[in-house]
């Protein structure tokens, strides 16, 4: 636990210090939601319509953007070697660089979804949705992300062959989040759809870290 | 128990006894494809809504099933090259990832080919359509990731963990791509489905299965050794083995 | 200063190691026992880091294994681990932190403080630094402060991959008192140096994998 907390407050306060940079992801969220209407209709009703999967994608997306800086600068300045050499449990350190990456940049990203829900005139009744399927899920892309990041560490092109590698792992969180906001949007129950996203973080929690490690030892050999 | 199947498992042993796996299962795969082919071209009937292009049924499903059935053995071969670092495992995930991907695109193309004269629309958002395209793309990543690495060894490796992480997340991917294939279902049901098991459509379907099968092994080993003589290349039995064939 | 368990040993045998298609090195072997150290040389892409890399476990060897006092450290990791420094090419610090946070996770690796910050960073020459950004300082100062560990640290076996880069003769002589104090203290130390190394009357076993 000790572990946890160290690794994790030390990284928080590297975002911290690099905020400049988590920026980034949050303007291209709110830029590329601009484009929507921009490039195919300003029509309220048809935003409407496509406004949950239209967030959801591109809040995927930016996070996507930004998975690469988990363990990059502390695979490029040798700090990572010093973590993986470290007596002590690798996947507890591990979850916590990836509960820090989750809480600079995903967390972000749902606390201005609300602004983007205005943008493309998502139904009010699906506003609580929204944010709830995104806090949900943004730490399952966190972690499902962190395989690709880790898997291609060592690689020179590695930033786009992570995205396309962890891509169709989203495809089961992307539908599941957008049927419970368009169901939500009219009415109908959500509550199935929170318990299979919430299953599904639980799982990846217990089980992701694990993979990552490994992954993290390939790119080390 | 396991050095047993190590023995097994080197290089020069595997290329030894692969040789006849492989010359049988070609003979295999030709027989069956031609009696299979014959019965689904010549002597099977043709459905009754659909006529005769319910046949590319008969190419279409067993590309299908082979497919999934091919990224079950590239995962079982991702545990043994993770666990006992075998080479020839590590060989069989790259060669699976090539002929899964294969088969999956020879099912997309051939489910497109189907939905034409069906539906007027070479694409359509099925369950079973979207499984695959999903299925190719993790097809891809593997491929994509296994010849990124400058060291073919650890590209395996990194390829094994892609392959454990995404058999694991088959059966929920395609759970969530028929659940939200339901909630959007069109008026039209898919046909992807074999029809109900008459077996006068069954027997034909199941002999182009077992045909499929064969083909991939006859193809798997075929690959598998030629690669295996390609890496293995600059050690002393590789070189026998061409001094004594030339 | 800690006392070590004298009987420790760190052996190798056979290790292989390739990059690609090139084999870099076949059957290394050898052994090393307390106050004991180890010098690799070779020439540049000879494949000194990798060998340090395959000591430390980080990378795993295509060929053979590495024991500590008898156990192969693929076996017991943490064990191993527990009583290993390793400090690579790389400076591994933060650049965004300060030194005083960079320092911290020294103590945090290390598991135990017996100095104080001020005393660390006085060792290391530092002090008046302390809280200075780390992408502040030069290339030797940053050095320094991955140095820092050495003066922490209770491992037993330090593998320190040329550790002398970037310092300026002051503090090398530093290091090397302290290299030798822990030698003669029981301790152990692999290492690779392009420079001439003054290890006092310590056994120094020489490794070159030019012949290799």
């Amino acid at each position: 636990m000790r572990l946890f907390l160290f690794i994790f407050k030390r990284d928080i306060l590297l975002a911290i210090r690099r905020r400049r940079e988590l920026a980034n992801p949050l303007v291209f969220f709110i830029m590329v939601v601009s484009m929507f209407p921009l490039g195919v209709t300003p029509d309220h009703a048809f935003l409407a319509e496509l406004s949950a999967g239209v967030i959801w994608v591109t809040a995927l997306l930016a996070a996507l953007m930004s998975m690469d800086n988990m363990f990059r600068s502390d695979y490029d300045d040798g700090s990572l070697e010093q973590l993986l050499l470290m007596p002590g449990s690798k996947v507890v350190l591990i979850s916590a660089k990836i509960a820090a990456h989750w809480v600079s940049i995903g967390l972000p990203l749902v606390i201005i979804a609300p602004l983007m829900s205005f943008l493309l005139f998502l139904p009010a009744q699906a506003l609580p949705s929204l944010i709830i399927t995104l806090l949900i899920s943004t730490p399952i892309l966190s972690l499902l992300g962190a395989v690709g990041v880790a898997l291609t560490l060592s690689l020179r092109g590695g930033g786009v062959l992570s995205s396309l590698l962890t891509l169709p792992f989203y495809v089961p969180v992307l539908i599941f989040s957008t049927m419970a906001i368009n169901a939500a949007a009219v009415n109908q129950p959500v509550s199935g759809y929170y318990a299979l996203l919430a299953a599904f973080l639980i799982i990846s929690i217990l089980l992701v870290p694990f993979a990552v490690v490994a992954a993290l030892r390939v790119s080390y050999n | 128990m396991f050095t047993f199947l190590h023995k097994y498992a080197s290089p020069q042993y595997f290329y030894s006894w692969s040789a006849n796996w492989q010359k049988w299962s070609s003979v295999i795969a030709v027989l069956l494809m031609s009696v299979g082919l014959y019965y689904s071209l010549l002597n099977s009937p043709a459905d009754y809504q659909q006529g005769e292009t319910v046949r590319i049924m008969y190419v279409h499903v067993p590309a299908a099933w082979l497919s999934m059935f091919t990224y079950m053995v590239m995962a079982a071969a991702a545990i043994v090259a993770l666990i006992w670092r075998i080479k020839v495992a590590e060989i069989m995930i790259g060669q699976c990832a090539f002929i899964g991907a294969s088969f999956t695109a020879l099912a997309l193309i051939t489910g497109m080919l189907w939905g034409k004269p069906m539906w007027g629309a070479y694409w359509v958002w099925d369950a079973r359509l979207t499984s695959e395209l999903v299925l190719l793309f993790l097809y891809f990543g593997v491929i994509a990731l296994s010849g990124a690495f400058e060291d073919e060894r650890t590209g395996a490796r990194a390829a094994a963990i892609l392959t454990l992480v995404g058999i694991v997340n088959i059966p929920i991917i395609h759970y969530s791509v028929e659940w939200w294939n339901t909630l959007h279902q069109g008026p039209t049901v898919s046909k992807f489905d074999s029809p109900s098991a008459h077996p006068s459509m069954l027997i034909p379907l199941l002999l182009m299965a077992l045909a499929y099968k064969a083909y991939f092994f006859a193809l798997l080993f075929k690959r598998a050794r030629a690669e295996l003589i390609f890496r293995e290349r600059n050690t002393s039995w590789v070189k026998a083995l061409l001094k004594e064939s030339v | 200063m800690s006392k070590y368990k004298t009987s420790n040993s760190l052996q190798t045998t056979a290790l292989q190691c390739e990059r690609g298609a090139r084999l870099l090195f076949d059957d290394i072997a050898f052994e090393l026992n307390s106050g004991e150290a180890l010098l690799v040389q070779g020439a540049n892409g000879s494949g000194k880091t990798s060998l340090l890399r395959i000591i430390t476990g980080l990378t795993p060897p295509i060929t053979g294994e590495v024991r500590w006092n008898g156990v192969a450290v693929a076996d017991d990791e943490q064990a191993y681990q527990r009583e290993l420094l390793y400090i690579g090419h790389q400076a591994a610090i933060k650049q965004e932190l300060s030194v005083r946070e960079n320092l911290r996770l020294h103590y945090a690796l290390n598991g135990y403080e017996t100095d104080s910050m001020v005393d660390l960073a006085e060792k290391i020459g530092l002090r008046q630094r302390l809280g200075v950004i780390c992408s502040r300082l030069s290339a030797g100062q940053q050095r320094r402060v991955s140095l820092a560990r050495l003066f922490l640290s209770n491992q037993a076996l330090w593998v320190l991959d040329e550790p002398l880069t970037a310092l300026d003769v002051d503090f090398i002589a530093v290091i090397e008192a302290r290299l030798q104090a822990h030698l003669a203290s029981g301790g152990m130390l692999v290492l690779t140096t392009h420079r001439g190394l003054d290890l006092g009357t310590a056994k120094v076993r020489n490794l070159n994998l030019d012949t290799n």
